[in-house]
C-alpha cells in the first residue's frame, strides 16, 4: 500500500487543483450581468426600446426596431430595483419555430409560441437579485437549419422591455404602456 | 515478425548488445530496438522534397493573389499572431471578439519562431514554422509506418498529406497543422513505447485543438494497458505522473485564466459568446447534425452555402467516407483513432459548418489509412503513384484555388 502513497498524493493534488478550477468558473449570463451592473437603472413602468444603451445583451442581432435571436442562448440583462411582485414585460414581435423558452432570474420558464406575436410576455423578477441586476434568458432547444428565406425570422424577435413593481403602479395598469412609452 | 523470438540478431549489432541478447530479456530488448528503426537518408530527402513541393505550390499560388513576399497574415492566423505579439487581452465585454477564444499552442509556436528568426516579415516566419511542422508530420509518418506497414505506405501517406486539398493551412499560422503534428507524434510515441513523450505530446496538443481529447484518451488507455488493466495500479507514481502530464498543460492554462481574468473557463465562454453573436446557426454542432444541416442546405440551394463551400464540404465528406471505408487497411490504433475523432465530433458540440473541411482534413489518420490502403495490394509502387495522380491533381487544384481565395480575403475552410 505504501508504494501507492506518492501516486495517491499526486491524485489528491490534481483533484484539488481541478476542484479549485471548477470553482473559478463564470457563466455567460454572469458576464452580461456584470456588464449591466455598470449601466444606469431602468426607469420603472416605462417601455424602453430593446436597443437602448441601458441594456446589456448577448446573442441578439438588430433588425429594424427589434432584436432577434436564433441562438441556443440569448441573454438580456438590466439594472432595476423594485418590490415584490416585481415583473418584467417583453414586447414580442414574432416567434418562429418551436422550443423557444424564456425565463428571468433563473425563475419559471415560459414557452413562447407564435401566438405571442405582437404581444407581450410577463416574467416575475427576483427582488433579491445581486446588485439589482436581472437577466432574461431566451433559450431555443433545437434551432432550425440555416437555410431558406425564413432564416432571419427563426427564433424570437423582441422590440421593447418594461419593468414594474407592485408599489410603482397599480397591478391592473402594469400591462398598459405609460404615456412616456 | 513482431515477437522477440522471431528476430535473428543481425551481424551489425554491437558485441555488447550481442552478449546481452543471449538471455531472453536481452533478446526482447534488442528486438524492440531493431523493430523501431529510424528513417534513412533517402526517406529524409523524400520528406524534404515533398515539403519543398508543398511550399512551392503555396508560394506560386499566393503570388497570383498578392506579391510573393508580402507580409500578409489573415483570418485566424491574424488572431494567433496578435496573441503572439501582444498576449491575451479581455475587454470585459464578452460579446466582443476576444482573442482568448483561441487556444495558446499556435501563438506560442509563432512567438517562438518570431523570437528565433531575424527580420520583421511575420508571413515569412509563419511560413517557415509551417514548413518545419509539415516536415515533422511527414517524417513522423515514416517513424510510424515504416516498421509496421512498410516504407511504401509511409511514402504514399506523406504524398497524400503534403499535397492534400487544404495544405495551405500549413503555412498561414493556423493551429491545425500543429495539432496534426501532435497527433502523428503521439502515435509514433505510442508505437515506440515512449509513454512519457506520448503523455506530454497529447497534453500539449490539448492547447491546440479540443479534439486532442482523443489523444489523451488513447494515451490513458495505453497507460492502463501497461498497468495490466488493473485500475488501482494507475496509482503507482509513474503511471500517475503520466496521467498528470496529460492534464497539466490545459490545467495550467485554465489556472492562468482564473488568476488573470477570474474565470477558468474564459476560453469556453468567449468562444460561446463569439458564436452566439457572430456565427450563423450552423456553427458548433454535433457532427451528424452539422452534416444533416449541410445536406439540407445543399438540397434547399441555400444562399448561405456558396458553391465553394458545397464543393469543399462534399470533397471532405467523400475523403472521410473513403477513409472510414478503407480503415481496416491501417494499423489498429490509427484506425480507431480516426473513428474516435468522429465519435468525439458527434458527441461534443464543436463541429463548425463554416470550417467543415479544415476540421476533418487535419485529422491526420485519414492520410495514414489511405496510404496503407494504397500500399496493401501487391504490385509495383510506380503504378500506385500513377493511380493516385487524379486524386492528387484534384487536391492540388483545390489547394491552389483555396490559396488564391485566402489572399483575396474570401472564406476558404
Amino acid at each position: 500500500m505504501l508504494q501507492y502513497a506518492p501516486g495517491i498524493l499526486l491524485l489528491v493534488m490534481m483533484v484539488g487543483w481541478a476542484t479549485w478550477l471548477l470553482g473559478q468558473r463564470k457563466s455567460l449570463s454572469e458576464y452580461v450581468l456584470e456588464q449591466a451592473n455598470g449601466k444606469p437603472t431602468l426607469p420603472l413602468c416605462q417601455w424602453v426600446p430593446i436597443y437602448a444603451a441601458d441594456l446589456a445583451t448577448l446573442g441578439f442581432s438588430r433588425t429594424g426596431q427589434s432584436w432577434w435571436t436564433n441562438q441556443t442562448l440569448a441573454v438580456l440583462a438590466f439594472k432595476a430595483s423594485g418590490h415584490t411582485p416585481f415583473f418584467v414585460d417583453l414586447g414580442v414581435v414574432k416567434v418562429v419555430g418551436k422550443g423557444v423558452v424564456v425565463s428571468a432570474d433563473r425563475g419559471v420558464s415560459r414557452p413562447l409560441s407564435r401566438d405571442f406575436a405582437n404581444g407581450e410576455v410577463r416574467l416575475p423578477l427576483q427582488t433579491h437579485a445581486h446588485a439589482d441586476t436581472h437577466a432574461v434568458m431566451i433559450e431555443i432547444a433545437h434551432p432550425r437549419p440555416p437555410h431558406g428565406t425564413d432564416q432571419r425570422w427563426l427564433g424570437v424577435a423582441i422590440n421593447k422591455i418594461r419593468v414594474c413593481g407592485a408599489t410603482d403602479t397599480d397591478s391592473e395598469d402594469i400591462r398598459s404602456p405609460t404615456p412616456n412609452s | 515478425m513482431r515477437g522477440a523470438s522471431a528476430w535473428r540478431i543481425p551481424d551489425d549489432v554491437p558485441g555488447e548488445m550481442r552478449r546481452i541478447s543471449q538471455g531472453t530479456h536481452g533478446i526482447a530488448s534488442i528486438a524492440s530496438r531493431i523493430e523501431h528503426t529510424v528513417p534513412d537518408k533517402r526517406d529524409v530527402l523524400f520528406c524534404v522534397a515533398l515539403t519543398i513541393a508543398a511550399c512551392a505550390i503555396f508560394l506560386i499560388a499566393k503570388s497570383w493573389s498578392v506579391p510573393l513576399w508580402k507580409d500578409v497574415v489573415a483570418f485566424d492566423g491574424k488572431y494567433y499572431l496578435d496573441i503572439a505579439e501582444h498576449g491575451y487581452r479581455f475587454s470585459d465585454d464578452i460579446q466582443e471578439r476576444q482573442n482568448i477564444s483561441f487556444l495558446p499552442l499556435a501563438p506560442a509556436a509563432i512567438a517562438a519562431v518570431r523570437w528565433m528568426l531575424p527580420g520583421h516579415n511575420d508571413f515569412l516566419k509563419i511560413f517557415f514554422l509551417g514548413a518545419v511542422s509539415l516536415f515533422g508530420i511527414l517524417f513522423g509518418f515514416f517513424m510510424l509506418l515504416q516498421d509496421c506497414v512498410g516504407k511504401q505506405a509511409a511514402r504514399l501517406t506523406a504524398l497524400v498529406w503534403a499535397l492534400g486539398p487544404l495544405a495551405l493551412y500549413h503555412f498561414v499560422g493556423y493551429t491545425e497543422p500543429l495539432f496534426a503534428l501532435g497527433t502523428v507524434w503521439c502515435l509514433v510515441a505510442l508505437r515506440r513505447d515512449w509513454l512519457w513523450t506520448a503523455s506530454l505530446v497529447a497534453g500539449i496538443s490539448m492547447l491546440g485543438r479540443p479534439q486532442a481529447a482523443v489523444l489523451v484518451l488513447f494515451v490513458g488507455i495505453e497507460v492502463l494497458r501497461r498497468a495490466e488493466w488493473r485500475p488501482w495500479r494507475l496509482l503507482e507514481v509513474r503511471s500517475m505522473l503520466k496521467l498528470a502530464l496529460l492534464a497539466l498543460p490545459l490545467m495550467a492554462f485554465a489556472s492562468w485564466m482564473a488568476l488573470a481574468f477570474h474565470d477558468s473557463a474564459l476560453y469556453v465562454n468567449s468562444g460561446a459568446a463569439w458564436r452566439n453573436y457572430y456565427s450563423s446557426i450552423g456553427a458548433y454542432l454535433p457532427f451528424l447534425r452539422g452534416v444533416g444541416y449541410f445536406l439540407q442546405g445543399v438540397s434547399a440551394e441555400s444562399a448561405s452555402l456558396t458553391d465553394w463551400k458545397v464543393m469543399l464540404g462534399t470533397v471532405s465528406l467523400a475523403i472521410a467516407a473513403l477513409a472510414l471505408a478503407l480503415c481496416s487497411a491501417a494499423p489498429r490504433r490509427e484506425r480507431w483513432m480516426y473513428v474516435a475523432f468522429f465519435v468525439f465530433l458527434m458527441v461534443i458540440e464543436s463541429f463548425d459548418l463554416n470550417n467543415f473541411s479544415r476540421h476533418t482534413l487535419y485529422l491526420a489518420p485519414w492520410s495514414i489509412i489511405l496510404g496503407c490502403a494504397l500500399a496493401k495490394p501487391s504490385g509495383q509502387e510506380w503504378r500506385k503513384w500513377l493511380a493516385v495522380m487524379p486524386f492528387l491533381a484534384l487536391s492540388i487544384l483545390i489547394n491552389v484555388i483555396a490559396i488564391m481565395r485566402f489572399y483575396r480575403w474570401e472564406w476558404v475552410s
